[in-house]
């Protein structure tokens, strides 16, 4: 029954203007087929800090479409493998242009970082740029310890997740430090 | 700096002694031995003279050891930097393409948190330990721009799984006594050794084993 609704309301949408646009954007970005966890979206992230964190995001998120992840991963050698240098080389490039913004957006979109998969060295950098910005990105690190935000018009895979356990640590360990005032 | 007896080709030790040893302290009393953070190299013998005081199990483990008892033939394929990242031992050794300078160092972490950190089992995870396999070193600052130190790239060679996890990996310095996200984080002084070591070859191959 929800169905033919879903269906009948479609077919009446159809012949508004901007109908067929809005289909073929929503086709463009990335649809994977898992979201993020339940119950642990928070809201949507805010556009300006959307837009810091979806360059990144996609650019992980290709990576992961081409050659897997975890024990799933098949890229050892060969032509995914340059693609992939080639994106974690932007990766860190746009990441170190984040850590180095110094603004509300920019340190929203750091601590949704936390919960991706971005690099090694890129998450260290956002924990240690996080620890010297100090208690004014307390709110934020307090409120996505626990839920991650939808993310406008993107609907990441689970496996570009870094995991609830390495998650809680990375939150937990920020959250200690800053509250003790350390600075790095 | 001057050597008394240069090496004939990399890997053999020196047939007399060495006196261009930058990495190391020189002992008076012995002056062919250096020492090494935790133990002497003799030069003359061209390999560490002192069991290992680290504490570990290491079963008499040393750069020989490490390189299977094969120095020359486990060596950088390009004749730069090569070392070997014992992740269970937290333990880093390595030799220059001449042969003639060692560099190691336990003040090293790799892994997140006291489950993962140096724990081979969680090298598949994010903030697991760089994974076992072979890679290779970039040039020094060849990394995005960043405050403190230096650092040095590591790239997976062909057939290495990471996982998915890399590119990213870095030697740096490490800031958290504790732990990295994987990164080689070595904490000072050694990490300034590390540079002044590397920076003559600044290149080279790394050789992770569990």
């Amino acid at each position: 029954m929800r169905d033919a609704n879903s269906c009948a309301r479609l077919l009446a949408l159809s012949g508004r203007k901007g109908f067929w646009l809005i289909l073929l954007a929503w086709f463009a970005h990335p649809s994977p087929v898992r979201t993020q966890t339940e119950g642990t979206i928070e809201g949507v992230l805010p556009k300006s800090s959307a837009e810091l964190v979806i360059p990144i995001l996609d650019l992980r998120y290709k990576s992961l479409q081409e050659c897997g992840v975890g024990e799933n991963f098949h890229c050892k050698d060969g032509l995914g493998r340059e693609h992939m240098n080639a994106r974690g080389k932007r990766i860190g490039e746009l990441v170190a242009h984040l850590v180095d913004s110094k603004s509300l957006p920019a340190d929203r979109a750091m601590a949704v970082l936390l919960h991706y998969d971005v690099g090694p060295s890129e998450i260290e950098d956002i924990r240690t740029a996080l620890t010297e910005r100090g208690k004014i990105v307390l709110p934020y690190l307090l409120k996505y310890k626990d839920r991650v935000p939808r993310i406008p018009s993107r609907d990441y895979p689970e496996g570009m997740r870094n995991g609830r356990e390495f998650e809680q640590a990375l939150f937990g360990d920020l959250i200690n430090s800053i509250k003790k005032g350390k600075t790095n | 700096m001057s050597s008394t007896n240069q090496q004939t080709s990399r890997g053999e030790a020196c047939q007399t002694s060495c006196s261009v040893v930058w990495s190391a302290e020189p002992v008076p009393e012995f002056p062919q031995a250096s020492y090494y953070r935790a133990r002497y190299y003799d030069s003359s013998g061209g390999r560490f003279a002192s069991e290992d005081p680290i504490g570990f199990d290491l079963g008499g483990l040393n750069f020989y050891t490490y390189v299977e008892n094969d120095p020359t033939a486990l060596v950088d394929p390009l004749g730069l930097v090569f070392c070997v990242y014992k992740v269970s031992h937290h333990y880093l050794v390595c030799n220059s393409d001449d042969g003639k300078r060692w560099f190691d160092t336990i003040l090293i972490r790799s892994g997140y948190g006291p489950d993962c950190v140096n724990n081979k089992a969680c090298e598949a995870k994010p903030g697991g330990p760089i994974p076992q396999g072979d890679w290779t070193f970039g040039r020094i600052g060849d990394t995005p721009p960043h405050k403190g130190p230096q650092r040095i790239p590591i790239w997976p060679k062909s057939g290495t799984n990471d996982y998915g996890r890399s590119p990213g990996f870095q030697a740096h310095l490490g800031v958290n006594i504790k732990s990295s996200n994987g990164c080689l984080a070595i904490n000072d002084p050694d990490y300034h050794r590390f540079l002044n070591f590397f920076a003559t070859d600044n290149g080279g191959s790394l050789s992770v084993r569990p």
